[in-house]
């Protein structure tokens, strides 16, 4: 590569990639749960985009590019245990809030916009990864459920399914904190 | 269709996921059971509750800066280490016309779906086919949206999720011009927003895709509301193109040019304020 298709490809990355630092940031924010480990997280998404960039196919979906290579990194980092305190197991036992697919009522909605949006963050950050990953992409950065498959490397089944646990297990844990507020804080 | 049915699909639905047929099932559903429409509002609302209020943090500085360097050092580094390779990527991503007419030759047999229209005429710009066939494709459907919704939030959001770029989607309920949903679909080669409002029974399409080109053949400029507007006329449908904020919205529809200029007033005024 000479030195002007060098610097034809770092223009491109700039414009194609770089724009979505914010959202990769934040993704790593949610899924790593610090922020040092979001910056490493960041920080080798992006070299590596950079070093495959060859490979990103013009006029495709840069972003969800960027989230495929995000989502691996992150699974590799789990694999090696890198983060002690998560499990990857989505099967392992959690608040899932019962099996029936029941429908939602309205008190539910009053809850989400009662609560502080730590709670919510806290919430989130308690699921187990694989549906963590499945809530932050569709609920936070609004990826279909295709996108969601592709970036994780898994049936379009599984990502509903994953969806569908991952928002009951948020709404028992917010109805959990939400529950804790209403009790008198007398500290205060 | 029942309500047992509705659980079971209430997720797909509210993700805007689900197939046309399955989608007007529950729409025909939902106008005759309130229970089950407050469902979905309730699904909605916890949807718009969790992404409203996960606080969004910009990259640190010191962060951006980092990284920006240690690209440099690759790029050194290949310098140094690499022969003259061609690239792979090929054009400039944002380079419009090329990309469009790219797109529109190979997939020039594959426009199928301008059934018994030419896919050309002479001196209209592929883009403005495009956008009137996907208007006329869907405009006749009971609901044309994929997303149906009638809260801008929303639809600016799942959008934006799917096409990667931020668009807005102006609230023109005060004009008596409903909005109906959101769709995705692809114009010159890209994916593109496709937003779908109702006044009375016409439908009025707004297409918002990246990048901008001042001159389209086949429209052509006007000045209102101290801004320019490409307009034309193709397939008795009225367009009318602006540039806002990097991106190139389109109004399509045969509902008069003045609710469509209205409309772009509008979009406008709710971008300014």
């Amino acid at each position: 590569m000479g030195p002007d298709q060098l610097g034809q490809r770092r223009q491109e990355f700039e414009e194609t990639a770089l724009v979505h630092m914010n959202r990769i940031y934040n993704v790593a924010l949610r899924l790593t749960r610090n922020k040092t480990d979001a910056e490493d997280l960041f920080q080798e998404t992006f070299l590596r985009a950079y070093r495959f960039f060859h490979q990103f196919r013009s006029g495709t979906d840069c972003r969800a590019w960027l989230f495929a290579i995000l989502h691996s990194l992150f699974v590799n980092r789990v694999r090696r245990a890198s983060y002690p305190t998560v499990d990857l197991d989505e099967e392992r036992v959690y608040r899932e809030g019962g099996t029936s697919r029941s429908l939602p009522g309205n008190p539910e909605v009053d809850l989400i916009h009662r609560l502080a949006g730590e709670d919510i963050e806290r919430a989130i950050d308690a699921l187990p990864p694989k549906l963590r990953v499945a809530v932050v992409l569709a609920d936070i950065e609004g990826c279909s459920y295709r996108e969601i498959a592709e970036i994780s490397e898994c049936p379009i089944g599984t990502v509903m399914s994953r969806l569908y646990r991952g928002r009951q297990a948020l709404r028992v844990a917010l109805k959990e904190y939400a529950e804790g507020d209403k009790a008198p804080q007398e500290d205060e | 269709m029942t309500s047992h049915d509705i659980a079971r699909y209430l997720q797909a639905y509210c993700d805007g996921e689900l197939e046309a047929p399955k989608m007007l099932d529950i729409e025909s559903h939902l106008q005759t059971c309130p229970s089950c429409r407050q469902a979905v509002e309730a699904e909605q609302a916890f949807r718009v509750g969790l992404r409203t209020k996960v606080a969004r943090e910009p990259v640190p500085p010191h962060l951006a800066e980092k990284l920006r360097s240690a690209l440099t050092d690759i790029d050194m580094e290949e310098r140094q280490a690499r022969p003259a390779r061609p690239p792979v990527w090929g054009q400039r991503a944002w380079s419009f016309a090329l990309a469009a007419s790219i797109a529109f030759v190979t997939l020039g047999g594959v426009l199928g779906y301008l059934i018994a229209q030419p896919v050309t005429r002479p001196g209209v710009h592929p883009l403005v086919t495009e956008v009137v066939s996907e208007h006329m494709k869907f405009a006749p459907l009971e609901n044309p949206a994929e997303l149906p919704s009638k809260n801008t939030e929303q639809v600016a959001f799942w959008v934006q999720g799917r096409i990667g770029h931020a668009v807005q989607v102006p609230d023109y309920s005060a004009t008596g011009i409903h909005l109906l949903g959101g769709r995705v679909t692809e114009l010159g080669g890209r994916r593109a927003g496709y937003i779908v409002y109702e006044k009375g029974r016409n439908i009025i399409s707004l297409f918002a895709f990246p990048g901008y080109e001042a001159s389209l053949s086949g429209l052509k400029e006007v000045q209102r509301y101290g801004r320019t507007f490409l307009t034309g006329e193709y397939r008795g449908q009225q367009i009318v193109l602006w540039e806002g904020g990097k991106m190139t919205y389109t109004l399509v529809s045969d509902v008069g040019w003045d609710e469509l200029f209205e409309c772009a007033r509008v979009f406008f005024e709710a971008k300014e304020s």
